[in-house]
C-alpha cells in the first residue's frame, strides 16, 4: 500500500536532473582545463612538459596554495571570500622577522598567533555581528595596512639589518630594545640566514614551501571532509538559518573558519617575506583575489557549501598554468593580470549562472 | 444566480496550480459581482492564498480562465493583474518605514515634471488618497511611515493599493492586527468602496466578521471549491461544517493512547511580547496539540522550548531536571527536538543531499575526538528511509529534487534520528501531499506508542482533533483554554477563536 502512496508522490513536472555533463564540469571541470592547458602548452614550448617546468609552476603558485586552501574555508562557509588576506600575509612576515632574532621558532610561532587573533576578530564580527564578510574583511586589510605603515614609519624591516634606529620603529621592536638593551648584540647574520632560508631549502631536492602547500592542502582536505567542524561548516555554508535550527553554533563555525583563512595566510607570509628577504606592507598585494579566483575556478560555489579542497588545488594549478603559458608566450606580468581578472569574471559569470539556473536549489 | 455574465467584476472558470506534489488549487470557480463584499474561507492549506495568488498574478503556469468585467485576461506577473485592476492587500505590509506617507502611497508612481518630484501634486493627491481610508483629517502626508501606528499603517497600504482605482480588492486577513474599534472602522471604509462599485474578495478565519461584512462566501478545501453561497442562506454551524468537510477517517480513532509518567514540566514560560505564563505537563506517549490563529503564540512556544528564542522567565523541567535554556544544542542533547514551521529556509538545506540534511542534527554524535563518521549514522538512515517510505531510496541524492511530501518526511527524519524524548512538530505537515500526510500522521502515532511525548502545533483542525490526546489553545500568547476528552473540531476552532459557543464568537 505504501507504494502506491509513493509512486504517486513522483509524478512532478519539473526536471529535477541535473544534467550529469554539468555535473561533471562543475565538479571537477578544473581538471579537464588543465589537460586542455597542458597540449596548448606543448604547443607553446617544447620544454613546457619538462620536469623542472612544471616544478616551477608548482614552486610559483605554492604560496597561493597555501592562502588558497584557507580562504576556502571561508568561501565553504558561504562568506564570499577574506580580503584581509594579503595584509595578514605582510603582518605576518613583519611579525616572524621582529621575534626570529630570539630564534626562527619564536618568529614563526608569534607570527601564526597573529594571524589566528586576525582570524578571531573577522570570525567574531561576520559570525557573530553578522557583518558583511566583505565589507568588513576590507576594511580590516585597510586597518592593518595602516597599523604595518604606521608603526614602521613608512620603512622597512630587513632580517639581516638591524641598527638602533631599527629598534625605535616597529610594532614590538621598541618594546624589545626597552627590556633588553643588549639587543643590538644578537648575532642577526645567523639568524637572518635561518629565516631566509626558509624559502630557499631544498629538502629532497625540491623547495620546503611546496611540502608546505601539500601539508597544507591534506590538512585542509581532512578538516574539511573528515572532521565535526568540516560538516558543520558545510551545512552552515549551505544554509544558515537551518544549520542554526539544527543546534550547530553557526558563530564558532564561521569564527574557526576564518582563523583558518588567517592562519594559512600567515604561514604563506611567513615565506613570502622569507623569499622576498624583507618584510613590507606589499607583500601579499593581489593574494586574495588570486585565491577567490582559483578556488572558484576549482569547483567551489560562492554561495557555500559546496566544492572540495581537491578542486581548489586544481585552481590553483591551472592559473599557475596559465601564467606560465603566458610567460612562455613573452607576455608582459601587466598583460597577464588582465588575463587573470578576465578569467575571473568569466569564472564567476558561470558560477552565477549555474547557481540561478538551480534558483530553487538554491533557496 | 441570475446575474448576467457581463455583469461580474471577476470570474474565474476552473483554475487549478499544481505545485510539486500537490495540486493546490483544483478546479475551482470563483465569482464576484460589483459592488459586493465576497468572503473567501477555508483551513489552512485549503488553496484561499494560492487562488488569491493567481489573481495578482504570482504565477504564470494556472490553467483555466480569468475574466475581469466580462473579459479575457491573463495574469502572468504582478504587473499584469496590477494593470487589469487587481489590488492586493496582504497581511504583511509592504512599507518603507523611513519614507514619508505620501512616498510610501505613491512608491513606484510619484508624479514629477521631467526629473523633479511635484510635491504639490503629491501631497493634494496622497490626501485624496488618504481620504478613501478616512485618514485626511488624521495623518498628514509628509508625515515619516514611522511615526505611524501599525493600524494606521495598514489603512495606509490599503490607500497604496486603492489610488490605483482596482476594479477588485483582495483582503489578505486584514484584521488580524487591529482591535474591535479598529475592526469597526475598517468595516465602515469597507462598506464605503462597497457603495463605489468595488468588488471585494474578504480572507478571514474569523467567522463573526464574514457575517457582518460579506455578501456571499465561497469556501474551499483541500485545494477543491465546496460552494458559495448567500450569506443569509448559511448558518455558522453549517459554515463551519464546510470548511472542516467529513470526519476524519477512523484510522486515528483507533489509536490506543497509554500516556504514562510526566517527562516535560513548563511552568510560567515567559518571552516577553510573544508568550507569557505558559504552564503544562506533558506525559511520555502523550501527544498534546496546541491551537492558536495566526500570530497567537505557537511557533514562539516551539522556539522557546527548543532553546532557539531566550526564556525571559519561567521553567522548563525535563524528566525531573530544571533545566537551563541556553543554547538549542544543549535541549538537542537533553532530548528536546523542534521540527520548524518553515521547511525551506529552518528546515532543510536544500542544496545538500538526503543524508548530509538527516544526519545535520546529529554530527556531534556521529563525531569522536573531532572526527566525523558519517558511516556510523548509515543504520540510522536506513531505519528511517524504510519508516518514513521515502522515496527517491537513494539517500545520495540532493534535497532540492524530492517533491515536497518526500521533503517533509526528511525533514521529519532529521528530528527523529536524534531519538527525542519530548518532539515539538510545528505544522508537520504544511503543504505536503495526502499520502505523504498520512504516513507522517501514522509516524506520530508510532512515536507516541513508543513513549515520545509530541508537542503538535498545527493550524491544521482535522489533524489536531485526530492526533492529540489533549488539546491547549493559545492567544495572544497566553492558554486561554485546555480541551481534553473527545474532541472535535468545531470545539478546537472555536477554542482558537477564544469563545465556547458560536453565538458568543458573532
Amino acid at each position: 500500500m505504501e507504494n502506491t502512496i509513493t509512486t504517486k508522490i513522483k509524478e512532478d513536472g519539473r526536471k529535477t536532473k541535473q544534467n550529469s555533463v554539468t555535473v561533471f564540469l562543475t565538479r571537477f571541470g578544473v581538471f579537464f582545463m588543465i589537460a586542455i592547458f597542458a597540449v596548448v602548452g606543448m604547443f607553446v614550448s617544447k620544454n613546457f612538459m619538462s620536469g623542472k617546468n612544471l616544478l616551477n609552476i608548482l614552486n610559483a603558485v605554492s604560496y597561493l596554495g597555501i592562502v588558497a586552501t584557507g580562504i576556502s574555508f571561508v568561501l565553504y562557509a558561504g562568506q564570499y571570500g577574506d580580503l584581509s588576506a594579503p595584509m595578514t600575509m605582510a603582518i605576518s612576515g613583519v611579525i616572524c622577522v621582529e621575534f626570529m632574532r630570539y630564534g626562527l621558532i619564536y618568529g614563526i610561532i608569534a607570527a601564526v598567533v597573529t594571524g589566528a587573533i586576525i582570524g578571531l576578530i573577522n570570525g567574531f564580527l561576520v559570525g557573530k555581528l553578522r557583518t558583511n564578510a566583505i565589507i568588513w574583511t576590507l576594511a580590516m586589510n585597510f586597518i592593518l595596512e595602516g597599523l604595518v605603515r604606521w608603526s614602521y614609519k613608512g620603512t622597512q624591516i630587513y632580517p639581516d639589518m638591524a641598527t638602533a634606529k631599527t629598534y625605535q620603529t616597529g610594532f614590538f621592536l621598541p618594546l624589545m630594545a626597552k627590556l633588553d638593551p643588549n639587543i643590538l648584540n644578537i648575532d642577526l647574520k645567523t639568524k637572518a640566514a635561518a629565516f631566509n632560508g626558509l624559502a630557499a631549502t631544498y629538502p629532497l631536492g625540491l623547495p620546503l614551501v611546496l611540502f608546505v602547500m601539500f601539508a597544507v592542502l591534506i590538512v585542509g582536505y581532512i578538516v574539511m571532509s573528515k572532521t565535526k567542524f568540516g560538516n558543520k561548516l558545510k551545512v552552515v555554508g549551505s544554509n544558515y538559518n537551518v544549520a542554526k535550527m539544527s543546534g550547530i553554533n553557526c558563530t564558532k563555525t564561521i569564527i574557526i573558519a576564518f582563523m583558518a583563512s588567517s592562519i594559512c595566510a600567515s604561514i604563506a607570509g611567513i615565506f613570502l617575506t622569507s623569499l622576498n628577504q624583507v618584510g613590507a606592507f606589499y607583500v601579499g598585494q593581489g593574494y586574495d583575489f588570486m585565491a577567490v579566483t582559483a578556488i572558484i575556478l576549482g569547483g567551489m560555489s560562492l554561495a557555500g557549501g559546496r566544492g572540495s579542497i581537491i578542486g581548489v588545488f586544481g585552481g590553483v594549478f591551472a592559473l599557475g598554468l596559465i601564467n606560465n603559458i603566458l610567460a612562455l608566450l613573452g607576455v608582459g606580468t601587466f598583460t597577464q593580470k588582465m588575463i587573470t581578472g578576465g578569467i575571473f569574471i568569466i569564472v564567476v559569470a558561470v558560477n552565477a549562472r549555474s547557481l540561478r539556473k538551480l534558483g530553487r536549489d538554491y533557496a | 444566480m441570475d446575474t448576467d455574465k457581463n455583469d461580474l467584476a471577476l470570474e474565474m472558470k476552473s483554475i487549478s496550480k499544481r505545485f510539486p506534489g500537490t495540486l493546490a488549487v483544483d478546479s475551482v470557480d470563483f465569482e464576484v459581482r460589483p459592488g459586493e463584499v465576497h468572503a473567501l474561507m477555508g483551513e489552512n492549506g485549503a488553496g484561499k492564498s494560492t487562488l488569491m495568488k493567481i489573481l495578482a498574478g504570482s504565477f504564470d503556469d494556472y490553467t483555466g480562465d480569468i475574466f475581469i468585467e466580462g473579459e479575457k485576461v491573463l495574469l502572468h506577473s504582478p504587473f499584469d493583474a496590477k494593470n487589469e485592476g487587481v489590488g492586493m492587500v496582504y497581511q504583511e505590509l509592504s512599507i518603507a518605514y523611513d519614507r514619508s506617507v505620501q512616498e510610501n502611497i505613491f512608491a513606484g508612481a510619484i508624479p514629477g515634471n521631467g526629473m523633479f518630484v511635484d510635491m504639490k501634486k503629491l501631497r493634494e493627491e496622497a490626501i485624496k488618497s488618504l481620504a478613501r481610508v478616512r485618514l485626511d483629517k488624521k495623518v498628514d502626508p509628509s508625515m515619516a511611515m514611522k511615526n505611524i501606528s501599525q493600524h494606521e499603517s495598514q489603512l495606509i497600504e490599503m490607500a497604496k493599493v486603492l489610488k490605483d482605482n482596482p476594479k477588485i480588492l483582495v483582503m489578505d486577513e486584514p484584521t488580524s492586527a487591529l482591535s474591535n474599534s479598529e475592526v469597526s472602522m475598517l468595516f465602515e471604509i469597507i462598506r464605503d468602496l462597497k457603495k463605489q462599485g468595488m468588488a471585494i474578495v474578504y480572507i478571514s478565519h474569523h467567522l463573526h466578521e464574514v457575517f457582518e461584512i460579506a455578501d456571499r462566501v465561497t469556501v474551499l478545501r483541500d485545494g477543491k471549491k465546496i460552494a458559495t453561497r448567500d450569506i443569509s442562506d448559511v448558518t455558522k454551524e453549517k459554515l463551519v461544517e464546510m470548511m472542516i468537510g467529513q470526519k476524519v477517517t477512523d484510522f486515528y480513532k483507533q489509536r490506543t493512547n497509554n500516556p504514562h509518567g510526566k517527562i516535560l514540566e513548563v511552568r510560567n514560560l515567559t518571552h516577553y511580547g510573544f508568550i507569557h505564563e505558559i504552564s503544562f505537563d506533558l506525559k511520555r506517549g502523550e501527544i498534546l496539540g496546541v491551537v492558536g490563529l495566526a500570530g497567537a503564540g505557537r511557533t514562539e512556544l516551539g522556539r522557546c522550548l527548543a532553546g532557539v528564542d531566550k526564556v525571559d522567565d519561567g521553567e522548563i523541567i525535563l524528566d525531573g531536571e530544571k533545566m537551563k535554556v541556553t543554547s538549542m544544542s544543549k535541549m538537542l542533547e537533553k532530548g528536546i527536538a523542534y521540527l520548524t514551521e518553515d521547511r525551506k529556509h529552518e528546515g532543510l538545506a536544500l542544496r545538500l543531499t538526503n543524508r548530509e540534511n538527516i544526519l545535520s542534527s546529529i554530527i556531534d554524535r556521529l563525531s569522536k575526538f573531532g572526527f566525523y563518521f558519517q558511516n556510523k549514522g548509515k543504520g540510522t538512515i536506513k531505519e528511517l528511509y524504510e519508516k518514513l517510505a521515502i522515496y527517491p531510496h537513494d539517500p545520495s541524492i540532493g534535497t532540492s529534487n524530492l517533491s515536497g511530501g518526500n521533503q517533509q518526511k526528511i525533514l521529519l527524519a532529521k528530528w527523529l534520528s536524534t531519538k527525542p524524548k519530548v518532539l515539538i512538530l510545528d505544522e508537520p505537515t504544511r503543504g505536503v501531499d495526502v499520502g505523504a500526510k498520512k504516513l507522517i500522521h501514522e509516524t506520530i502515532v508510532k512515536l507516541a506508542k513508543d513513549g515520545v511525548a509530541v508537542l503538535l502545533l498545527s493550524s491544521d483542525l482535522p489533524e489536531l482533533v485526530a492526533l492529540s490526546d489533549r488539546v491547549i489553545a493559545i492567544k495572544q500568547g497566553r492558554i486561554i483554554e485546555e480541551l481534553t476528552g473527545e474532541l472535535d473540531e468545531t470545539k478546537v476552532l472555536l477554542a482558537a477563536n477564544g469563545c465556547q459557543r458560536i453565538e458568543e464568537c458573532i
